[in-house]
Parts: structure tokens; C-alpha cells; sequence
């Protein structure tokens, strides 16, 4: 086994036609629904709706990262809202973090994520729970826990540096929070197209057997994708935190429902093994853009509930069509 | 290498012998409902709760407990069923709002509007499960995608109903389900009794033993003229049915509306799932061990609530639960460990004697 010989079936992978067409098909949509965007209201300018969908986006974008590879992989991650909600009323309460110090709270927050996550995948691969159960059983775990620490309601304020990392436009124009936006996005993409690590993702979703019989440590690997599905859950809730510059018991629970659909309009599939980051970004703005024009409506929460459960199921039966399924 | 992947016999080694004792058929029976496991918890449990809290064992007690846990017990009854095909509703939360809201603004003080309110609650489930099975079937969205975005669609359909708490709901509806018969048989109890019953007997049909082969494994099931479609939709809307009475029941101990009664009701009807040996997966699993499980679970956390513990640690517990008796049941066989599945995925195994890896 020469290393050309498993690099070049692994390049034609990413490259080939499906992922290409998924990318090209989500960010075509994209466009498209940023163009007709001011026909629906008019203070929905494109620039404008560039700049919300971008500084909106990016939680979904980046806990979806974690769900992209969890689905990889064949599994779910169920327990991103708690662990969310988890960073934020962490990060919040706790004022030593503050001055110079908030990288350390950061750090600590990020490694509860990871812990969570590796709790996640020991139970999946050892104690043998079925993904969607063990997750979901996390979820309510960590949520109770957020409950128990905060007592039901959570205080403080986000850390003077996460909130000048996520507020605020550059030069009135850029979203601050861009930049870690695309720089988590560029990391995740080489590190999706160029490592070892994402070789041995995609051979284990596609066929866990095989990539077990060809060496691969199988168990330890599905415990890290749930590790890393984790600490960008945690990431995802720093920044949410940050951006909205306090936390709340409810902070991360729509990103469940968006993330799963993200990563589905990205052209993922969900049993494993084939997909592209990109396209799950493409997909989390898109998600993004269409929320963001019905806020610009007049509609109850109730409607937009409504229309926003059926665009993702359209969205993912579309999505499974064009790729001929 | 083969060694990891130990080959099985593909004959069940029990056909092999020509006649059994009846003790042991009967045993053999026992076990394969799945529901003596469950029953065991139950009974050990139930001695616990009772020497713990002797108080409660009256008749007023025992009418206490039914009432709080048969809302739950019929959600994973539902929920229950639809995992024994081989899927995942978490649908179930969203339903019973659904029915609570449309119940407590539509009920009057006349029977005639009692009885529309039932049956609408219960069309309303079996709808609900309709739309599951298209999404599921017809669109071959995976069940707990589809479910998941079904039940955003619906709790939406439950704040349009009702957006904030509230609607009464006349007592003398109430006492449809949250009364007795004589003083002396609790409704609840006669409500679990049909439902026990109606399970039983559909078991033992064609549909009943359809459900477990599409569960078991779609594909032979398929090949043996087991029409897959239709028995998953029909396990989606009995499933939606058991919401509906579900989302009666609580809209009757509650005596009100709330858009968001029924989401915290979702993990407690998987771990009750759980409990009761219900494989997730599918294929294997009593609907009655599901029911036994949910009274399993009010008892734990009426005792943790006895004893002063703080109500949040009500969902830690249970979380907790779950994963042990998911843990433990994978555990108890060897066998389904093995072949134990991820996300409904063909397990792949290398044959015995072709020593090459098939898809079983």
C-alpha cells in the first residue's frame, strides 16, 4: 500500500462531480435568495443581508462542522444544544476570567466540550449505545447540569475579549466575528482535505469493516470525531455568547434542527462517508438567509416556525433529488 | 483475523431438538415477549417505593401514580412501536402538544363536544404519524431527520393554536380519564388495560409479526412478501394514535393548554423505551415492557422527590438511566452486541465458511 495509491482515490473523492454540484447547488441558492431578497422587504439591501447572514451564520456554520463529522462517520450528535448552553452560562458566570485571563476560560471551556464529547463516543464504542440514544441521553445530562449550576438562572456578562473578538463591524463593514468565521472555516478545510486524520474519517464512514481491517484504530477515532464534535459545539457557544454578550438556559437549542439541516443540505450523506465541509457552510447560510427574510416579515413566531420546518424538509427532499436519489 | 469475527451457527440452535418440556416452552415464551426483564424492575421497584413511602400504598396512592405516569407510559408506548420497526419518532414531544392545545380550546361542557374532542385529538395523532411515515417512506428521509423537523412543524402548529398557556378544560371531561369506576378501578388503569390488550392481540397478527421482521431486517423481510412500506406507516400512525390518547390523558390531569407540555416528555419516553428491552434498532421489544418502564421512571423520580432531591436532577437521572439500561441490555446478548447496528446501517460480518465479508 503505496501512499499514491491511497491518495488518489482519496483526491477524486473530494473533487468528484457529487461534491462539486452540492457546492455549486448551495451557494447557487444562496445568491439567488440573496438577489430576490429585496423584493420581499426593502431594508433588505445585499450588502446588508451579506452582513447579517455572515455575522448569524457562523454558530450554525461552526457547530455544524462537529455534526458533519459525527454524520461522517455514521453517527449523530444529539447533545450540541447542551453542550452550547454549557459554554455559554460557564463562560459568563465565572468573572475571573476577565483581563487578560479570558483565554484560559476559553481553553477550559473548549476542553469540557471535548470531554463531553469523548464521554459521547467511550459510550458509544465501549458500552455499545446506539448513537442517537447515547447523544440524546448527553444532551438531557448536561442540561440538567447547566440547571444545577446556575440554579436556573444564569448571570454575568460574556468576557470583555470574547465580545470584542465577536462584536462590531470592521471599518462599519465587516463583521468582527468574520474573521474567526474564516479562519475556523479555512482550518477546517485544509485539515478536511489535506490530513490523515480526514482519510481515515471518510474510509471509516464508508465502510467501518474495511477501514478496521486496514488498520485503522476504529474506536479511537470515532471517539475523537465525537471529542471535536464537542469542543466546536463548546466554540459554537463562546462565540454565540460573545456575540450576544450573555447567556441564557435556551442559547443552544435551535442549532440542533439547523445544524442537522445543514449538513443535509450540504449534500452530506446521512449514512456516512461522503461530503464536503464547504458545502455544509454553504448550507448553515442559506439556513441563515432564509430565517433572516422571514424576520424582515411580519409574520408570528408560530408561522415562521411553520414555513421554516417545511423549507428544510423541501429543502432536504431537493437536495436528495438532484443528487439522483 | 476471523477470530474477532467469531461465525454463527445460521440455524437457531433450538430447532434442533425435537420436542421440549412444556415448562420449558413456556419459559422459552416468557423470555421471548421480552416483558420479564421489564416486570422484574417493576416488581423490585415497586417493593422499594412502597417500603420507602408506605403511605402511598392505598388506593388513592395507587390512582395517584397511574394518573401521573400513564401520559408518559403511552408516549413510549408509541414511541416505542415505532423503534421496534427500526426507526426514531422524537415526533412524540411536538404530538402530544399538539392534541393538548387542540383539546383545551375546543372542549365544552356538553358530551357531544367531549366526544368530538377525543376523536379529533386522535385523528389529529394519527395524522401526525401520516405525515412521519410520507416523509419516512415516500421521501426516504432518514426517521430521525424527518421526525425531528416534523416536530418543529407542529410545535409551530401548537403556538399558532395557542400561543401563550391557558384554555380550561371542564372537569367533567377531566374525569373521562383522571376518574374512577365505583371507587374501586381507576380509569387510567382501564385505558392501560385496552391499550395492553389491543397490543396483545395485534401482536399476533399479520401486521403484529410484520412489525418485528421489518425491525429484524427490512431486506428479508422485503424478499419474504412483508409489504415494508405499509407496516412502516401503519407503526407511524398507531404510534400517532398512542400520542393522541397521550395528549388526552395530560391535557386531562392538567385541566389546561401549554404549546410546550410535551417536549420534556421526549427523554423519559426513550429511557422508558429503554427499560422496558426495547432494542433500538429495532426488531426486538414489547410495547407493554415500554408502558412498564414509564412507571419505573415516575417512581424513581417520585422517590427522588421524597427525599428532598432538587428537581433539576430529575433529567440527570434519567439521562443516566438510559444509557445504563441501553448499556446493560446490549450487554445481556452476545449476539445483538455484535450485530448491534448504527444507524439502522447493514452490519457487515465475514462468512463462515466463505471466509470473505458478507452483508447479513
Amino acid at each position: 500500500m503505496s501512499k499514491a495509491s491511497i491518495a488518489v482515490p482519496w483526491r477524486r473523492k473530494l473533487f468528484s462531480s457529487d461534491a462539486s454540484r452540492s457546492l455549486a447547488g448551495v451557494f447557487g441558492v444562496l445568491v439567488l435568495l440573496i438577489a430576490v431578497a429585496p423584493l420581499i422587504s426593502s431594508a433588505l439591501t445585499p450588502g446588508l443581508l451579506t452582513q447579517s447572514v455572515v455575522s448569524l451564520g457562523v454558530f450554525t456554520a461552526v457547530v455544524a462542522f462537529g455534526q458533519f463529522l459525527v454524520i461522517l462517520v455514521g453517527g449523530l450528535d444529539l447533545s450540541i444544544p447542551s453542550v452550547m448552553t454549557l459554554a455559554g452560562v460557564v463562560l459568563t458566570s465565572q468573572t475571573i476570567f476577565s483581563g487578560g485571563l479570558e483565554m484560559v476560560g476559553v481553553l477550559l471551556v473548549l476542553a469540557m466540550g471535548a470531554a463531553i464529547g469523548v464521554v459521547n463516543g467511550a459510550g458509544i464504542v465501549y458500552l455499545r449505545v446506539n448513537p442517537i440514544v447515547m447523544t440524546l441521553a448527553t444532551n438531557v445530562v448536561v442540561g440538567g447540569a447547566v440547571l444545577v449550576y446556575t440554579n436556573g438562572t444564569p448571570r454575568g456578562t460574556a468576557p470583555e475579549g470574547v465580545m470584542n473578538a465577536t462584536q462590531g463591524n470592521l471599518w462599519g463593514v465587516i463583521p468582527v466575528i468574520a474573521i474567526p468565521f474564516a479562519i475556523f472555516v479555512s482550518i477546517a478545510v485544509v485539515v478536511m482535505r489535506t490530513t490523515g486524520f480526514s482519510r481515515r474519517v471518510y474510509a471509516m464512514g464508508s465502510n467501518r469493516l474495511v477501514a478496521y481491517l486496514s488498520g485503522i484504530a476504529v474506536n479511537r477515532l470515532t471517539i475523537t470525531v465525537y471529542a471535536i464534535s464537542g469542543c466546536v459545539a463548546a466554540l459554537g457557544g463562546i462565540l454565540l455568547t460573545g456575540s450576544s454578550g450573555m447567556s441564557y438556559l435556551t442559547l443552544g437549542d435551535p442549532y440542533l434542527l439547523l445544524s442537522l439541516a445543514a449538513v443535509i443540505l450540504g449534500g452530506v450523506s446521512i449514512s456516512g462517508g461522503k461530503g464536503s465541509y464547504l458545502a455544509v457552510v454553504g448550507g448553515a447560510l442559506v439556513l441563515m438567509t432564509i430565517s433572516i427574510i422571514m424576520s424582515a416579515t411580519s409574520w408570528p413566531q408560530s408561522t415562521r416556525q411553520i414555513v421554516y420546518a417545511i423549507v428544510i424538509i423541501a429543502a432536504v427532499i431537493a437536495s436528495r433529488r438532484s443528487r439522483g436519489k | 483475523m476471523t477470530q474477532i469475527f467469531v461465525p454463527r451457527p445460521s440455524v437457531p440452535a433450538e430447532d434442533a431438538t425435537p420436542k421440549k418440556p412444556a415448562i420449558k416452552v413456556f419459559r422459552q415464551r416468557l423470555s421471548n415477549t421480552g416483558a420479564v426483564g421489564p416486570a422484574v424492575t417493576l416488581t423490585l421497584m415497586a417493593v422499594l417505593y412502597f417500603y420507602m413511602r408506605p403511605s402511598v400504598l392505598s388506593f388513592d396512592g395507587i390512582h395517584t401514580i397511574l394518573n401521573a405516569g400513564t401520559a408518559l407510559a403511552l408516549a413510549a408506548a408509541g414511541a416505542g412501536l415505532v423503534t421496534v420497526v427500526g426507526g426514531f419518532d422524537f415526533s412524540v414531544g411536538a404530538a402530544i402538544s399538539v392534541v393538548n392545545v387542540i383539546v383545551a380550546t375546543q372542549v365544552g361542557e356538553s358530551v357531544g363536544s367531549q366526544l368530538v374532542s377525543v376523536l379529533l385529538a386522535l385523528l389529529v395523532g394519527l395524522l401526525i404519524g401520516l405525515v412521519n411515515s410520507i416523509l419516512v417512506i415516500r421521501f426516504q428521509i432518514a426517521s430521525v431527520v424527518a421526525t425531528l423537523a416534523a416536530s418543529f412543524f407542529w410545535g409551530g402548529i401548537a403556538l399558532l393554536i395557542l400561543a401563550q398557556p391557558g384554555g380550561v378544560v371542564p372537569p367533567s371531561f377531566a374525569q373521562w380519564f383522571t376518574g374512577d369506576v365505583g371507587g374501586i378501578v381507576p380509569n387510567a388503569a382501564i385505558l392501560l388495560f385496552v391499550v395492553v390488550a389491543a397490543w396483545l392481540v395485534l401482536k399476533r397478527t399479520r401486521l403484529g409479526h410484520a412489525f418485528y421482521a421489518v425491525g429484524g431486517n427490512v431486506e428479508a423481510a422485503r424478499l419474504n412478501g412483508i409489504n415494508v412500506s405499509g407496516t412502516i406507516i401503519a407503526a407511524y400512525m398507531i404510534a400517532g394514535l398512542l400520542y393522541g390518547l397521550s395528549g388526552l390523558f395530560i391535557t386531562a390531569l392538567t385541566s389546561s393548554g401549554d404549546p410546550n407540555i410535551g417536549a420534556p416528555l421526549l427523554l423519559p419516553a426513550f429511557a422508558a423505551i429503554a427499560i422496558g428491552g426495547i432494542r433500538f434498532g429495532g426488531g426486538r421489544g414489547e410495547l407493554t415492557g415500554a408502558i412498564v418502564g414509564a412507571f419505573i421512571l415516575y417512581m424513581i423520580s417520585d422517590l427522588l422527590y421524597a427525599f428532598g432531591v432538587n428537581s433539576f436532577y430529575t433529567p440527570i437521572m434519567n439521562g443516566i438511566i438510559l444509557v445504563v439500561a441501553v448499556a446493560i441490555t446490549a450487554y445481556a446478548s452476545d449476539r445483538r452486541w455484535r450485530e448491534s447496528s448504527w444507524l439502522g446501517r447493514t452490519v457487515h460480518r465475514i462468512h463462515p465458511t466463505r471466509g470473505k465479508v458478507v452483508q447479513i
